[in-house]
């Protein structure tokens, strides 16, 4: 379980993007894709991060990962802001911070075998003997439910859900301590995501690990995250224990989220509120809460302060004034 | 070039289809004796392992199985009573994207990374739509990407696909299929990357899309609560063939099935007794497409397998009125979901 030390911290954390060809020196917007985000990752915890798709989580990991620098905040790993590391300090965080993304087809080299896929980024550290790099790719493939056989095939022979396990096992052959696992498990069929699920469980017990799993499955979520975090057009939105999240949610969003997740019985229909057919965008984000226009509670108070990200009961946090 | 009476109610006919991969590990058969119908104006839910074939399977029917390693082996896939397997690649480009559309599993795989996304969707309405003007097809564009719950499209319409998040490459894909629209759509799990909010949206525009137009759509998923609210019928693959086909609420009340019956029983609910616990997989591995047993694909998983199940395989059969089930002990079946 947690610990009070976190192992990450993220601080005021802000991404924006311009708009429109890269290249193009016309008149450009802004993508507001996350706005001031705070929040810490516990050791041997599991945060699990959901909202709207385009709302800024697959941002918030590339910001964690190093790949983009953030516009504004800071980001610290066992207390060092990440923007300052020596460069062997740096060499050491990207082994010890691991990811896994949304799409496992990209990540995966095509003209590679997996073996040596796997092994990647065990090898940028040491180089292996063949017996060792033999064995060791077969317990990983093993350890993500694969034949260990697999290891001199190539990744086109794979399915779609079979490329995002061979992804797990590369990510773990470093021994990381904390993963960001980006829709890890959206490609897999349910009973091979509860072997992923579990198998991500029982590598924490055994080793640790602190994981931030961004995913759109509520309840792949809700059974293997200790706590919630509920994101809305580049905002913190609520943030708490898993099951407090889910049994009474504090934020309008997140009660239609929990309302729109569909159940496994065709005789129950559940009643998703309709929502309202204009758009808000992250070019143009909304005044003062960026829920209102789709809000069913929204006051006049709503479009005209942001509202304040506060802790509304322990350890459960809320932005939103009609709280 | 029509060889049989196209059936009535019925859009597609898959007859018999096998498509085989030749690797070094001997041949795979991804999809292996498939005979299966869309009907018209239906939601055909299709589930199924991962590695189970069904990507394949839709990849068959738009002749689009990567080659020269892949092909089509046998069986016949009729649209309107023309067999799609016979006609020339000239003649099926003439089908593609107007009459039958695919939204491929992988985003990644169908946007192409140098050109902006109003290019590429512009690009595939000169096609389906031949008689439109320039400015006719920004605007069908622009309407496309609101259609998908994508805001301000205009100013998306500039973005290259880097650019936009998972989700959002996602819908682009879609938009881009649904531009004909055509009269079937091969939806290959068109929402692995939305969040419930926006693939509930997503669903609904697909069953207007059957509910307006008539437009039949095989919906692929590993989501089994997609498949409840959203599907008339489903189709349940395993090892590369069909092992159950029924109306939706039989699956759900009573699965003909052990493999169906113990994919239900994986599905994580939100139901708080069972919150944090351990989710349920279906014990075992895959199995190997290149080394399959004689004797039914699924025995050696299956808690009620006996001799005869290892031995032979069971062909499926019509078990009650519009209920098929491959399976020895269709009976015995319930017993699984009892805890
Ligand atoms: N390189 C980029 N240039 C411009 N805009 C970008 C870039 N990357 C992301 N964005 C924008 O930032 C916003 C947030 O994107 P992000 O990928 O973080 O969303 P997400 O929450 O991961 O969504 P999804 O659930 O669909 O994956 C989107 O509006 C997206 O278009
Ligand atoms: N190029 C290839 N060479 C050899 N085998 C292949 C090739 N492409 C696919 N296969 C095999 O064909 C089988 C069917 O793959 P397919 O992609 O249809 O599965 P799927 O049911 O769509 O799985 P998922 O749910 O993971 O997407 C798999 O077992 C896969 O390993
Ligand atoms: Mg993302
Ligand atoms: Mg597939």
């Amino acid at each position: 379980m947690t610990t009070a030390q976190p192992v990450m911290e993220i601080k005021h954390l802000t991404k924006h993007y311009a708009t429109g060809s890269p290249w193009s020196l016309r008149k450009s917007r802004t993508v507001h894709a996350v706005d001031d985000v705070s929040f810490q990752l516990g050791t041997g915890e599991t945060l699990g991060i959901v909202g709207e798709s385009g709302c800024g989580k697959t941002t918030v990991s590339r910001v964690i990962l190093g790949l983009v620098p953030p516009t504004d905040g800071q980001i610290l790993f066992q207390g060092s802001d990440i923007s300052r590391l020596s460069r062997r300090q740096r060499h050491d965080y990207r082994t010890e911070v691991q990811a896994v993304f949304q799409d496992p087809y990209g990540s995966l080299n095509p003209r590679m075998r997996v073996s040596d896929i796997i092994l990647e980024p065990r090898t940028v550290q040491r180089r292996l003997g063949r017996r060792e790099a033999k064995q060791l790719s077969g317990e990983l493939l093993e350890s993500v439910g694969l034949p260990g056989s697999m290891g001199t095939r190539f990744p086109h022979e794979f399915s779609g859900g079979q490329r995002q396990r061979l992804a797990i096992a590369r990510a773990l052959s470093v021994n990381p301590s904390v993963m960001v696992l980006d829709e890890p498990v959206s490609a897999l069929d349910v009973s091979i995501r509860a072997q992923v699920i579990n198998l991500l469980m029982d590598l924490q017990q055994e080793r640790g690990l602190s994981y931030l799993l961004i995913a759109h499955d509520l309840a792949v979520v809700a059974h293997s995250s200790h706590r919630i975090g509920v994101m809305y057009l580049g905002k913190l939105v609520e943030l708490g224990p898993s099951r407090d999240v889910v049994t009474h949610p504090l934020h309008p969003y997140t009660q239609l989220l929990l309302s729109a997740h569909p159940v496994p019985n065709p005789n129950v229909r559940p009643t998703p509120k309709q929502t309202n057919s204009e758009l808000p965008s992250p070019i143009n984000p909304p005044s003062g809460c960026r829920f209102r226009t789709r809000c069913p509670l929204a006051a006049d108070v709503c479009a005209e302060r942001e509202p304040e990200f506060r802790e509304l009961e322990p350890t459960h946090w809320v932005a939103c004034h009609m709280r | 070039m029509t060889d049989v009476e196209a059936r009535p109610n019925v859009a597609l006919e898959i007859d018999d289809l096998t498509t085989v991969f030749r690797s070094r590990h001997g041949v795979v058969r991804a999809v292996d004796g498939v005979s299966l119908e869309v009907r018209k104006g239906e939601m055909l839910g299709v589930v199924g392992e991962s590695g189970s074939g069904k990507s394949m399977l839709c990849l068959s029917i738009m002749r689009l199985v990567p080659g020269p390693a892949g092909r089509i082996e046998s069986g016949r896939v009729r649209l309107g009573g023309v067999d799609l397997l016979r006609l020339t690649e000239a003649e099926m480009r003439q089908y593609r994207g107007r009459r039958i559309a695919m939204i491929l599993q992988d985003p990644l795989m169908s946007l192409n990374p140098v050109y902006s996304i109003g290019n590429q969707i512009n690009e595939s309405l000169r096609i389906v739509h031949p008689g439109a003007g320039a400015k006719e097809r920004v605007q069908k564009a622009i309407e496309l990407l609101r259609s998908v719950r994508i805001p301000e499209p205009k100013d998306r319409l500039k973005a290259f696909p880097h650019q936009l998040s998972g989700g959002m490459r996602q819908r682009v894909c879609a938009a881009i299929a649904l531009s004909g629209p055509p009269e079937l759509l091969l939806a290959d799990e068109p929402t692995t990357a939305l969040d419930v909010t926006t693939q509930a949206e997503f669903l609904r525009l697909l069953r207007d899309l059957r509910d307006d137009l008539g437009v039949s759509i095989v919906l692929v998923t590993h989501d089994l609560g997609i498949v409840a609210q959203n599907c008339d019928r489903v189709a349940v693959m395993y090892g590369g063939r069909i092992v159950e086909e029924a109306p939706v609420r039989r699956v759900y009340s009573g699965p003909r099935h052990p493999y169906t019956a113990l994919l239900l029983r994986s599905v994580p609910s939100l139901e708080t007794q069972t919150l944090g616990s351990r989710l349920i997989p279906v014990d075992g591995t895959p199995p190997d497409l290149s080394q399959l047993p004689s004797g039914c694909r699924f025995a050696p998983r299956c808690p009620l397998a006996d001799a005869r199940c290892h031995a032979e395989y069971p062909p499926i059969t019509e078990i009650e009125s519009d209920h098929h089930s491959a399976c020895w002990k269709p009976g015995e079946v319930a017993s699984l979901l009892e805890v």
